[in-house]
């Protein structure tokens, strides 16, 4: 009975979140922090424990999984324009993911975080759903991956228009591969403010990264140590 | 809908099997990239469950993020440092992948632009759940009237 109780909330208040935004699209009011702010509000002041919670709300995370199945179809969308600009898409994107995976693991131990909270951090430039998947593989915490994702994603689309002023970037593809290669989801919707095309391109860097990051986590963890 | 989840579990079954080292819900990405490529499935078929699953996407992980919440000793101690790495993580993956993008040659003029038509750009910005802005008054956005915009 509980269950359903707190899956209810949890939608009600997501799609509640989600009018606050479109009504005021500021990045402090985004859904993804307003709706799990007001649920550990609710969950802290009524004193529930979060298993208790995430007994019943536990079907959404369900969902991930087909979703991301539903990434193929973006991507053979606009498979026409993944060949043809094939060069600096591969290029950045793989320097992209190497570099998101050394940096985090790398800067993570120069402060002296803990080795699960370092492997947590590892596949943060990746969208949730999979960087949670990641996390699991390679020894990491998934809930705390959830969190370093969603601050990342803010963080980068804050930092990135910024940076593509400063960096001189001026074709769509550079603006696009920037924001959703940092900043998955989040840079995404952003890159979109810039045009149809950097928005494309953003969301097919943001899918390939996934499956880079998949990829090439546990495989450059495994050369580190 | 039940397509994608189909396609979810065969492929979970898959690693599982045959020990691949990726998450199953990504080789299943790829398998439906591939059946879709050699004309095996129709796009049809998974159109509709698809968008409504990416227009989603964050409802289904607010159950995790409200999870930090067995996690507050630890923003507490290491909040800083955490902010500090991902800070300094996400500014450089940022301008490497941006600058490499930006000066590897690619074909003048998007391939798409002339290409696609505007239902395959809305099913692109579906992917993104949030506020979308209309094509016609973003496409001559500056970066500074955006920033304007957005503060």
């Amino acid at each position: 009975m509980t269950a359903i109780l707190y899956l209810t909330l949890t939608v009600t208040l997501y799609f509640l979140c989600r009018r606050l935004y479109m009504r005021w699209p500021l990045t402090v009011l985004s859904p993804m922090l307003t709706c799990p702010a007001a649920l550990i509000l609710i969950l802290v002041t009524t004193g529930v424990p979060y298993t208790r919670y995430i007994a019943g709300a536990h079907w959404l995370t369900a969902f991930l999984q087909p979703a991301t199945v539903a990434f193929a179809i973006p991507l053979y969308r606009h498979r026409r324009m993944l060949l043809r600009c094939a060069a600096p898409i591969a290029c950045a994107l793989a320097v992209g993911s190497v570099s998101a995976i050394c940096s985090s693991f790398g800067l993570a131990q120069a402060v002296h975080l803990g080795r699960t909270v370092a492997l947590s951090l590892t596949p943060r430039s990746v969208t949730t759903p999979i960087a949670m998947q990641i996390s699991n593989a390679i020894g990491g915490n998934p809930v705390l991956t959830a969190v370093f994702v969603l601050w990342t994603g803010i963080l980068g689309a804050t930092v990135g228009p910024w940076l593509i002023r400063l960096l001189r970037i001026r074709s769509p593809i550079g603006q696009g591969i920037l924001m959703g290669m940092g900043a998955h989801g989040i840079g995404t919707n952003r890159a979109f403010a810039y045009g149809l095309e950097a928005g494309t391109a953003s969301t097919l860097a943001m899918i390939l990264a996934a499956l880079l990051g998949a990829l090439l986590t546990p495989l450059l963890l495994r050369l580190w140590s | 809908m039940a397509a994608l989840w189909a396609i979810d579990g065969v492929s979970n079954l898959l690693v599982a099997s045959v020990h691949i080292p990726l998450p199953g819900s990504m080789v299943g990405c790829l398998l439906l990239f591939l059946l879709l490529s050699l004309h095996v499935v129709r796009l049809a078929w998974f159109e509709q469950g698809a968008n409504w699953l990416l227009a989603q996407l964050l409802l289904f992980f607010v159950p995790s993020a409200v999870g930090v919440i067995q996690y507050r000793h630890l923003v507490w101690v290491d909040g800083w440092r955490l902010l500090a790495v991902m800070a300094v993580g996400t500014l450089f993956v940022m301008g490497l992948s941006g600058l490499i993008a930006e000066h590897i040659p690619h074909p003048a003029g998007w391939p798409a632009a002339a290409s696609t038509t505007g239902s395959t750009l809305d099913a692109a910005r579906s992917v993104v759940p949030q506020r979308s802005t209309p094509p016609t008054r973003t496409a001559s956005q500056t970066p500074r009237e955006k920033e304007g915009r957005q503060p």
